[in-house]
């Protein structure tokens, strides 16, 4: 049956910890990748979802499967957070590579929930036209 | 890893005694479907299963992955 998940990939779990209080509340599924496989596999489920991406240097790897997703699976939004330098030049290439949304630092506060709310209640409506999501 | 209900739309024809019959209100109807906008809230019980008149409903379980942090 169709459900939404969140599928966060990063080389630590620090980003999942940020949103483990959203999926909580929303009682989503919050799951973690470090393997570009696994996180297209959870990603290919079909229901909604929202894809997390923490860009680390080297950022090719993390970006090619920002492209990877915005091609294959371009109903899935894709969230990218920066944690280094050269935010302007990293954003602006994770937009080019299909990215719906760049956060990078400094952020005067975690927009990082509100965010994927948003980008899954969005996903929720184009999958269920009928559903109006009041959580 | 989670065992969650899994919809044949093929068989489907929308009664929503699933819907009902679900213990912890964790499916809706979208429409004339049913769908799980709560999985963190399934408990696997299966009664949406049983109850189904159209066998369109199995359980099935959810991938994997390396960090699962929420219920699901």
């Amino acid at each position: 049956m169709l459900h939404p998940q969140i599928v966060v990939f990063e080389r630590d779990a620090r980003l999942a910890e940020t949103l483990a209080a959203l999926a909580e509340t929303e009682r989503w599924p919050l799951r973690g990748a470090r393997q570009v496989e696994l996180c297209l596999r959870l990603l290919r489920q079909p229901g909604p979802g929202v894809l997390v991406v923490k860009v680390a240097k080297p950022a090719e790897r993390d970006l090619a499967l920002v492209e990877q997703v915005s091609w294959q699976l371009p109903n899935v939004p894709v969230v990218v957070v920066g944690e280094v330098d050269d935010a302007a030049v990293l954003s602006g290439l994770a937009w080019d590579v299909g990215a719906s949304y760049a956060l990078f630092p400094p952020l005067s506060r975690d927009l990082l929930p509100d965010v994927v709310v948003g980008l899954m209640r969005a996903a929720i409506a184009r999958t269920f036209p009928a559903v109006r999501s009041t959580s | 890893m989670q065992d969650l209900p899994r919809l044949d739309d093929t068989r489907c024809t929308g009664r929503g005694d699933c819907v009902l019959v679900c213990p912890t209100q964790c499916l809706e109807m979208a429409g004339a479907v049913p769908w799980l906008p709560r999985p963190g809230d399934c408990i696997s019980c299966t009664l949406c299963v049983l109850v189904c008149p159209d066998d369109a409903l199995t359980m099935t379980r959810t991938p994997d992955s390396e960090n699962e942090n929420a219920r699901g």
